[in-house]
């Protein structure tokens, strides 16, 4: 496996804790939500965030709301739910432990 | 100047050019194929316009009514290419269940698909992909297309067409999928079941967005026996979809290699035996018979292949990509079909005309022959030239053809025809008459006339025998332009004529005082009265005759009385 590939693996385990993190602060809709990943470097086009949102809303842990927007078509305002902030707590749980056992194994 | 069109996304309006608006489309066409497998596809294409008009609509203003390539572009590269939504989403799926996800959403991309293999590949990789579909050995594979290749190279149009039916693998996504999991019968079954999952979660995501946007409750006894019905259906309805695609597949390839068997080969392929009658024909007879030279010839050849073959090629075409669950959609082969179907029908239509033309005129040589023979009784006879006569059966390579009533068979420079009639008359001098009319047809008369006039037909007359062949010689570059002979014997009154048991074949309608049938009249004597020709010992059907007269009055006569009872 190439270097690109294996970035864009651990990319990709965390695309979804970063997008649950987001929206844990506030309610946004997609494009906010593509500025904060893309200011941190974690995806390149827009295209690949709609199949998750949609897959996470289908798994119960989003929720959204429309709303007019003053310019084009209504906007998709998403919010996590219970579920999706239980989820999230958990991950986030699960990302500390790996930082530190990376942490702990890669300084030995 | 620029031609602009209006179009609408997510409701809003937008003016954009030509070339602007097919690119937008072949985009949004390439990542709705991309999600097709994904259970929330429809919304995921919603989201994914809406944010689009999003963006347009930024991007046109009160200056700048119309948007061009550039605008369509920026918005290509904000959104990605479908390859690049790869890298996150869809090739997780591949990876089966490795990530933290449950796997189920993306059940429908673990499904295996054939797609031609650029890795490796000799012509096209198709056999290539089509082997890694069924997990053989690619080289049977070519072996056998390369044995059906052979075949009239009905083995090739089938290489071709599957080529441009399957797209080569080309992203990771598509190569994983090409390879997938092994296809057997289980998996077939569980392929199948994952399509009504699919369909039914479709189903239940949609329940649960009307639940949630609206917050009624929606599903209830009667939702679950929707849901179960819609299951029911498209299982049906996937089966028989599938079985559809094999019937056109097995249909159309056996039908193309008959016709290209009949365009390329010269044997008789239709073979029709209904016992009385026997049937043969080679397209290839057929054109000699009928068109002019090569150049026609050739036409013809292309004419017909394009007429029956591309509709047939059509039907496998669409059989494999109902079989191969193709989505992806290839316009301009249908419009190159369409367009040599077309020519093949115009070609068609010319040629008619053209051989048609050739029929307008009729071209008609009398000879007279006049002889006195010596013997008391003149016999009428014929050989056995005529196929007609012949056993198929026995003889396979007879290579006659029917067309009508008549035989025709292609020799090396003539064409023999048996379209031959034969009729008596009485003659008003002392000798035999035997009057030949060889006709034929032509654009001119003048043609007509020499087409008649090289029909080569000679009887042989002896002392006591009149042989009249039974078929007659064309020269074959004369074509089949409607040749017939029709032959006149005149018997001065009082002269006795045999009719051979094989006159038959070319005697027709000949007149008598008795108005008997031609099957019956030979094998008999018959002497030329001023009534006409009369039987000389026909003393069984006379009183056959006589009898079928008596039953008739008899029972008239008792129609008769019954009527004369009702009156009383």
């Amino acid at each position: 496996m190439s270097l690109e590939q294996a970035k864009s693996q651990m990319k990709k385990g965390l695309l979804e804790f970063c997008i649950l993190s987001v929206l844990s602060k506030k309610e946004s809709y997609p494009p906010d939500i593509i500025d904060t990943l893309k200011s941190a470097k974690l995806i390149v086009v827009e295209g690949t965030l709609y199949p998750i949102l949609t897959r996470l809303k289908n798994e119960g842990l989003l929720s959204y709301r429309w709303e007019e927007s003053p310019s084009g078509p209504p906007r998709k305002y998403y919010q996590l739910t219970s579920e999706g902030k239980a989820n999230l707590e958990e991950l986030s749980n699960a990302w500390q432990e790996i930082v530190i056992s990376v942490n702990k194994i890669s300084k030995n | 100047m620029n031609k602009t069109l209006t179009i609408n996304i997510s409701g809003i309006i937008f003016n954009i050019e030509e070339d602007a608006y097919e690119k937008l489309k072949s985009y949004i066409a390439q990542i709705k194929s991309h999600f097709i497998n994904d259970p929330g596809c429809d919304e995921i294409m919603a989201d994914i316009e809406a944010r689009i008009a999003e963006m347009l609509q930024a991007k046109s203003n009160q200056n700048k009514q119309v948007l061009i390539m550039a605008d369509i572009d920026a918005i290509i590269n904000t959104m990605g290419r479908p390859e690049e939504f790869d890298d996150n989403t869809n090739s997780r799926s591949q990876e089966n269940k490795s990530s933290f996800s449950d796997g189920n959403n993306f059940t429908g991309n673990k499904k295996k698909r054939v797609y031609r293999n650029g890795e490796d590949k000799v012509v096209g990789g198709v056999c290539s992909g089509i082997s890694l579909y069924f997990d053989i050995d690619p080289l049977w594979l070519r072996l056998a297309f390369g044995v059906s290749f052979l075949a009239f190279g009905s083995g090739l149009l089938f290489y071709i067409l599957v080529w441009i039916v399957l797209p080569e693998a080309k992203t990771t996504a598509e190569k994983l999928e090409m390879r997938g999991e092994k296809v057997d019968i289980n998996n077939i079954g569980k392929q199948v079941s994952e399509e009504f999952e699919k369909v039914k979660s479709k189903f239940e995501n949609e329940a649960k967005d009307f639940k949630q946007n609206y917050r009624t409750k929606s599903k209830g006894a009667f939702g679950d026996f929707i849901n179960f019905f819609v299951d029911v259906v498209t299982k049906i309805a996937y089966a028989f979809a599938k079985f559809i695609g094999l019937f056109f597949i097995i249909f159309g390839l056996a039908l193309l290699i008959i016709f290209l068997s009949s365009i390329f080969g010269s044997s008789n392929v239709f073979h029709i035996n209904n016992g009385a009658q026997s049937l043969s024909y080679s397209l290839k007879d057929l054109m000699v018979l009928l068109l002019n030279n090569d150049n026609q010839r050739n036409l013809a050849f292309i004419g017909v292949f394009l007429t029956i073959c591309v509709p047939l090629i059509m039907l496998v075409y669409k059989g494999l990509r109902i079989i191969l669950n193709i989505k992806y959609k290839n316009k301009i082969f249908g419009v190159i079909a369409s367009v040599l179907f077309l020519v093949g029908i115009s070609i068609m239509v010319y040629l008619i005309v053209d051989v048609a033309n050739d029929f307008k005129k009729n071209g008609n040589s009398v000879d007279k022959f006049s002889f006195s023979p010596n013997g008391k009784v003149l016999t009428i006879e014929t050989d056995d030239k005529d196929f007609d006569f012949v056993d198929t059966e026995e003889d396979e390579d007879i290579n006659s053809l029917r067309l009508g009533k008549w035989n025709y068979k292609i020799n090396d420079n003539t064409i023999s025809m048996s379209n031959i009639q034969f009729d008596i008359e009485k003659s008003y001098t002392d000798s035999f008459e035997l009057l030949i009319s060889r006709m034929a047809k032509g654009a001119t008369s003048k043609s007509a006339y020499a087409r008649a006039e090289s029909i080569t037909y000679k009887f042989i007359q002896t002392d006591s025998t009149l042989i009249l062949p039974s078929v007659f010689e064309s020269e074959i570059s004369d074509k089949w332009r409607g040749q017939k002979i029709r032959m006149k014997l005149k018997i001065p009154v009082g002269k006795t004529i045999f009719l051979a048991k094989n006159s038959e074949q070319i005697i027709y309608d000949v007149k008598n005082v008795t108005n008997t049938l031609d099957s019956e009249m030979v094998n008999r004597r018959w002497l030329m009265t001023t009534d006409g020709l009369s039987c000389v010992d026909c003393a069984d059907i006379s009183d056959r005759n006589n009898k079928k007269k008596n039953r008739k009055s008899s029972r008239q006569k008792i129609d008769e009385e019954d009527n004369t009872e009702l009156d009383f």
